[in-house]
């Protein structure tokens, strides 16, 4: 690849130019508020709410102009500086040879549905005969042993299925240090030498054959390149509110990542997944250490991508951001819940980037950036509050009996104009990108993969009203978000819910604070300013149906046409085979995985593996451990005592031979009668007996 | 399947759960065998039995575990802040 460093200049002059557009335009737009707001209010109160103003209209504008700018590039065919278009397109095939790792950290989650995307990304590259130098890790922090045993039963399945040329292997950490970071670190100090990339995927990622191998591709023909990120399209949306996020992404997604890439060049961010790694880089300078800051700054760095971008990059190393590339997709969250649940853990760990940009030196000016607007993504939602909060207080300040909102409506015939057009150019920022997005496809005349031209307007339109209402539930979740990570109140990291399964009662519990704060709002701006509650309402009103509009969006739409994406005419082949079965068909639902584990023949007799033998006060403690669960059940043990079983050879035989021996009294009795249950078949045709030896057997599905 | 106490019981639907067959051959030969084995030692529980049915049928050979790829030590750079 030509011209090494040379990107440097023109990711400059497009950096100043995008610079010069965002302050522009929030001059003008602060000139304009400034002219609003009544002459009544305090001086301070003013300077206060104008700042606020000036970062919001900001930010909305670097919105705008990275929309502008991936709009620029796509009409011109794709941005001359990317590394796709300058390494040209895919090389011959027998070029790959770089031992590679494809990881996938994954921590309780729906199990049959996270490895059958992997089977099924082992899959397609297997059909393209470029599995050759890839091997497979999945990397478990699961905890409970009834989802790590199917874990790994599953992955020995699909090992069974694909063949012994296929490297898919299994590993659970015992101890969870770190978070996903700590994971991949984990693999990368036992098995980071042998490989010279590594493909890190999310539960919900899915990559074709053709993605993995022009990544590999791309890799070796740009040595200067640390990390090289794709932009994920999300797909195997079930859920009326993941299809919204998929329309989303799919329409106005690429105009966006396009403007994003256009903007940043060598020096992007990771996403923390659907990305290659150049491994010797990446484990000399990448990394993280543990917060010692106080409060939130103390502990474990939670959201670690942009970090290890910025490391990458302050090491000498590009990071690069490919829009180009296809063949890369992720799921969304099913629900608005789930959605905002995620948005808590991503806040708390944006957040924590704050400590991060002050105490960390030689970090390059743009992944600095990228911190800053990571971190006020969720910033925004509290300063859009307090500029509302403001904005209500200052217009009870004006002249008149009937006060109006800075900026919305002036409280000055003069004024009445700058108002109209102020409003008018929020919404052209706000919107922009939405008329430029479908212009775009107009123009490509790719309307009709979207149903055709009046669906996807038709479709915009609900997409965007979907957003307006969805616009005040975020922001004062986010508002919490906030104010919990900052006064560091605790939250889980675990795997998200990928599936669904929301019900309107839960959803009410789930937005019971947020409607008893709404609603206190409300009253209390109708008893002190009565004239304020219209203005109040558009943002009330949606956090007041919040647990009836999750609920409805959490359900499937009536047909499956509904805000149609290309993909669902054109299915690509590596969802095809993630939707196909999966990989375990014959799960007997009659027992728990550890029960299985614990009655198979199979693993009784185990002549593994890596632990050695207990001895000591170990060896005396799971002989403790043994006697109480065969005597009391596993109900007697937590998850760690019997992931511990389940480690030890010795014990899990010990354990074996007496759940079989079980009396009259014993728990295990029960289990077993289960299992001659399933053994033998209905009443409910739960389980469907292998009929032939090469098919599985219950016991063998256990191993 | 009764999963009562008897050895016979238990006997066959271990084998079951082994994948092996439990046609009127193996079940014959499974009767005769506990009924030796319980005739040279009566004090043998069920447990101690069914831990001798390796020895009597061709069941699954031992699970032969996690496969892991040899571990290939090193160590991560941490930046200094």
């Amino acid at each position: 690849m030509n011209n090494a460093g040379s990107w440097r200049p023109v990711a400059f002059r497009r950096r100043f130019l995008l610079v010069l557009l965002v302050a522009a335009q929030t001059l003008a737009g602060v000139f304009l508020f400034a002219q609003t707001i009544p002459d009544q209010a305090s001086s301070g109160t003013i300077a206060v709410l104008l700042l606020v103003f000036g970062v919001l209209f900001a930010w909305i504008g670097v919105g705008f102009w990275t929309a502008a700018f991936g709009f620029v590039a796509l009409r011109f065919g794709g941005d001359p500086w990317s590394l796709s278009s300058r390494a040209g397109p895919n090389g011959p095939a027998q070029s790959l040879s770089a031992p590679t790792a494809v990881v996938m950290p994954i921590c309780h989650e729906p199990v049959q549905h996270t490895l059958g995307g992997l089977k099924a990304i082992i899959q397609d590259l297997e059909q393209q005969g470029q599995a050759g130098p890839v091997d497979f890790y999945v990397l478990s922090d699961s905890r409970d042993p009834d989802i790590w045993l199917e874990e790994q039963t599953t992955c020995e399945q699909i090992r069974r299925e694909l063949g012994p040329d296929q490297h898919l292997f299994y590993r659970r950490r015992n101890i969870n240090l770190n978070y996903k970071s700590g994971n991949i670190a984990d693999f990368l100090r036992r098995w980071g030498r042998r490989y010279r990339y590594m493909v890190v995927l999310d539960a919900d990622s899915l990559l074709s054959a053709n993605c993995i191998t022009r990544l590999i591709q791309l890799m070796e023909a740009r040595p200067e390149a640390g990390i090289i990120q794709t932009t994920p399209r999300l797909a195997r949306a079930e859920t009326r509110f993941a299809r919204l996020q998929q329309f989303a992404n799919r329409c106005y997604g690429r105009l966006y990542s396009a403007g994003l890439a256009a903007i940043q060049l060598g020096e992007a961010t990771y996403w923390g997944h659907n990305a290659i790694i150049r491994v010797a880089p990446f484990m000399a300078h990448c990394g993280l250490r543990k917060l010692r800051g106080p409060g939130l700054f103390r502990g474990p760095v939670l959201s670690h991508d942009f970090i290890e971008a910025a490391l990458m990059g302050r090491a000498g190393y590009e990071v690069w951001l490919e829009p180009a590339i296809a063949g890369s997709f992720e799921e969304s969250p099913p629900t608005l819940e789930d959605d905002l649940i995620r948005d808590r853990r991503w806040c708390r760990g944006n957040l924590q980037h704050m400590w991060l940009l002050a105490t960390m030196g030689k970090i390059r000016l743009a992944h600095r950036m990228a911190l800053l607007t990571g971190i006020l993504s969720y910033l925004a939602s509290p300063l859009w509050l307090i500029f509302l909060g403001l904005s209500g207080y200052v217009a009870l300040a004006g002249p008149t009996t009937e006060p109006a909102l800075p900026g919305m409506m002036a409280t000055t015939e003069a004024g009445s104009g700058t108002g109209t057009l102020l409003v008018a150019v929020t919404a052209l920022l706000l919107f922009g990108p939405r008329l430029l997005a479908v212009t775009d496809h107009g123009l490509a005349r790719r309307t009709a993969r979207f149903g055709g031209p009046f669906r996807l307007y038709g479709n915009t339109l609900v997409e965007t009203l979907a957003a307006l209402a969805l616009a005040p539930i975020r922001m004062l979740v986010h508002t919490l978000h906030v104010v919990r990570a900052l006064l560091n109140l605790k939250v889980g990291w675990q795997g998200q819910n990928r599936s669904g399964g929301f019900t309107p009662g839960l959803s009410f519990q789930h937005f019971r604070p947020l409607l008893l704060s709404a609603a206190t709002g409300l009253a209390l701006i109708h008893w002190h300013a009565p004239t304020l509650t219209p203005w109040a309402l558009p943002v009330m009103a949606p956090v007041l149906l919040a647990p009836a509009l999750a609920s409805w969006l959490a359900q499937k739409p009536g047909t499956d046409s509904w805000l149609t994406v290309p993909e669902d005419g054109h299915i690509a082949r590596v969802i095809e085979l993630a939707s196909a079965t999966p990989p375990l068909r014959h799960n007997p639902g009659w027992l728990s995985w550890f029960e299985q584990m614990v009655l198979s023949p199979v693993f009784a007799r185990v002549s593994r593996y890596d632990a050695q033998p207990a001895t000591g006060k170990k060896a005396r403690a799971l002989e403790r451990l043994v006697d109480l669960c065969a005597t009391e059940g596993k109900e007697a043990l937590n998850d760690r005592e019997l992931s511990l079983i389940c480690n030890h050879p010795a014990a899990l035989e010990a354990l074996h031979w007496r759940a079989w021996n079980a009396s009259r009294e014993s728990p295990w009795r029960d289990v077993l009668a289960r299992m001659a249950q399933s053994v033998e078949g209905p009443p409910a045709a739960a389980v469907s007996l292998p009929r032939r030896r090469d098919e599985l057997a219950w016991a063998e599905v256990a191993s | 399947m009764d999963t009562s106490d008897e050895p016979f019981d238990r006997a066959l639907l271990y084998l079951r759960a082994a994948g092996h067959d439990t046609g009127p051959e193996t079940r014959a030969r499974l009767h005769s065998m506990l009924q030796a084995r319980g005739a040279e030692n009566p004090a043998l529980s069920t447990g101690q039995l069914l831990a001798q049915m390796p020895q009597w049928f061709v069941l699954p050979g031992p699970h032969e575990g996690r496969h892991l790829p040899p571990i290939a030590r090193a160590s991560i750079g941490y930046p200094r802040e």
